[in-house]
């Protein structure tokens, strides 16, 4: 590792001069940002400002129009990267909680984990055979080369009309690599079989721990008498939680919230910020987009102010809401406040 | 009182019967068959408009569901049915019960395409975003989340559908295939009856038990599936 990657080793999320428009209005103009393991970011700033549009952004929820976002140090916004697997690692809570209609509380919770853990296993046991498969061809190849070789020394000895010694060292290693081919060939063999005879079973070890964890989280929210109603059944702050639960089902490495406690009713926003809260003291880096200036005080490490799709001002929450610099923040304090 | 005694007249006559239930047969087999093709011809319709208005490399498969959707609702069933049967199938011996499913599967297909896009359009798309942001893929989302969804608000839609092309296939009698319709019309003919009103209300009775049953079944499904989200 480079001396540069150590020095960048905790950062998780970096933003480079991020444009996003939407067909003449620029609502990102060129921001730079780096987020750090840990932090909890608090994003806040007039309506229509461009915070909604800069958290989706950094989860490819809008592409950008123009600018870099690397999150673990992957650049997202290429068209060779894998946004499915980095959004595995990267929660969402939207406004409107967006809980799965169709589906009970527990299948909200494992739908995800159950169909990205099944995918992944044939994934797996697909990669494995292509790498034996990959390796057996090498040692096939190498096999007949040395055999050509073999053939060419005994012809020279014909030819010639010496006397053909034999090569002990090629046709040894030609006797280790019989044995490694059929070794690799017997592996191959029993992967693909374990293929179509586990396929099932399988999807029951993934379904059964996927179960598991997703009784823990409702028990961790008190929702586990839930566990088989529909999301009709809920109320909003019940909603979001399990909505913030189906994502933590997942172990993102990062969560971003968007105004997660704007659609409640006021005496639903307690339970909500408190699991925010706790989530937070896990130990999870957080970037939450919100008009709660108390509790932005309280949760975050980092506090930025964005107007116009610019970043204006950031700064400790403490120095940010006591010591404001930028006059449209302090306009902005003076209004909310 | 003549009037019931005709109605007695066919129901206990077993011949006029015998016509009676071989146009019910073919009224029957030519809705499911067609009822069949319509919803999964339909739903690749729906599906593949959606997804290539979205994606720009395949834009023509947009184009061409816009053509068949535009074609099949523009023009009057009965003159496809004359195409079908007249035209690319006529075949010598190509059974006509055939030519009429398809004719109407493919007919069904547009007009399920249509209510099923609308269907899968009015899923809120918060749905697709919480799953996409899952890291599920655009196909993971469609089959677990949207589809179900989609097909749930449509099904109001799509039974009335179903109950449309059920009377619609009376006009299969035009290219001579005997259907209900069509039987009523033979009983009630000269050499036999010699009277079309009765016979004309048996076959009306005869529908209406049909779409009286398939509502309730259509109400039942609805009911069962609004009950199983309010738990
Ligand atoms: N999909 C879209 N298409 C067109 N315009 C959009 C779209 N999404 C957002 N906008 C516009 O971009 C601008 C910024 O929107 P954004 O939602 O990011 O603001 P915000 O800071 O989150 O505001 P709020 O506090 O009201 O949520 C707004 O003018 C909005 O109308
Ligand atoms: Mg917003």
């Amino acid at each position: 590792m480079s001396a540069d990657n150590l020095n960048n080793g905790d950062v998780i999320i970096e933003v480079k001069d991020l444009h996003k428009k939407f067909g003449d209005l620029h609502v990102l103009k060129g921001i730079n940002e780096t987020i750090k393991k840990g932090e909890k970011v608090s994003i806040v700033g007039p309506s229509g400002s461009g915070k909604s549009t800069f958290l989706r952004c950094l989860n490819l929820m809008e592409e950008p129009s123009g600018g870099e976002i690397y999150f673990e140090r992957k650049l997202l916004n290429d068209k060779h990267t894998d946004i499915n697997k980095h959004r595995q690692k990267m929660g969402m809570v939207f406004q409107h909680f967006n809980l799965f209609n169709n589906l009970t509380i527990i299948d909200n919770i494992m739908l995800a984990p159950v169909k990205i853990g099944v995918k992944n296993l044939r994934k797996e046991r697909k990669e494995k055979v292509k790498a034996l498969s990959k390796q057996i061809k090498a040692l096939q190849e190498e096999k007949k080369t040395l055999l050509s070789e073999l053939k060419n020394l005994l012809a020279d000895a014909k030819a010639n009309n010496t006397e053909y010694v034999e090569n002990v060292e090629t046709s040894d290693r030609i006797k280790v690599i019989d044995e490694k081919l059929a070794e690799l060939i017997a592996d191959k063999k029993a992967v693909k079989g374990n293929i179509i005879k586990n396929l099932s079973g399988d999807k029951k070890t993934v379904k059964a721990q996927a179960k598991e964890k997703a009784l823990q989280l409702l028990e961790r929210i008190g929702l586990s008498d839930k566990a088989d109603k529909y999301p009709s059944t809920l109320s909003g702050g019940q909603k979001q939680r399990v909505a913030i639960v189906r994502a933590l089902a997942m172990n993102p490495d990062v969560m971003l919230f968007d105004e997660p406690t704007s659609a409640l009713d006021p005496e639903m926003v307690g339970e909500v910020l408190e699991l925010i809260k706790e989530v937070a003291d896990d130990g999870m880096t957080m970037v939450i987009v919100t008009h709660e200036m108390g509790f932005a005080k309280e949760v975050s490490t980092r506090v930025l102010f964005m107007d116009n799709g610019n970043v204006l001002e950031q700064n400790t929450p403490k120095e940010f809401f006591e010591n404001p610099q930028n006059p449209r923040l302090k306009e902005f304090l003076a209004k909310v406040l | 009182m003549n009037f019931f005694k005709d109605m007695f007249t066919i129901f206990s006559n077993e011949s006029y019967m015998q016509i009676f239930w071989k146009g019910l047969g073919t009224t029957l087999s030519v809705a499911l068959g067609a009822s069949i093709i319509g919803l999964v011809l339909g739903l690749i319709v729906a599906v593949v408009k959606i997804a290539s208005a979205k994606n720009k490399k395949i834009k023509f498969l947009e184009i061409l569901c816009d053509i068949y959707v535009g074609v099949i609702r523009g023009t009057p069933v009965a003159l496809q049915l004359f195409i079908m049967a007249f035209v690319i199938f006529a075949i010598r011996g190509f059974p006509l019960e055939v030519t009429a499913i398809i004719t109407f599967g493919i007919n069904s297909g547009a007009y399920v395409a249509e209510s099923l896009r609308a269907g899968i359009q009015s899923v809120d798309y918060g749905q697709t975003e919480a799953g996409r942001s899952l890291g599920l893929s655009g196909m993971q989302v469609y089959q677990s989340i949207v589809i179900p969804q989609a097909i749930k608000n449509v099904i109001p839609t799509i039974g009335n559908e179903l109950i449309a092309l059920l009377k619609e296939t009376s006009i299969v009698s035009m290219v001579g295939l005997i259907d209900l319709t069509f039987a009523a019309k033979i009983v009630g003919a000269g050499d036999k009856m010699a009277d079309y009103f009765v016979p004309m209300m048996v076959a009306a009775i005869f529908y209406l038990v049909i779409v009286y049953a398939l509502t309730f079944v259509i109400k039942a499904i609805e009911r069962r599936m609004r009950k199983s989200e309010r738990r």
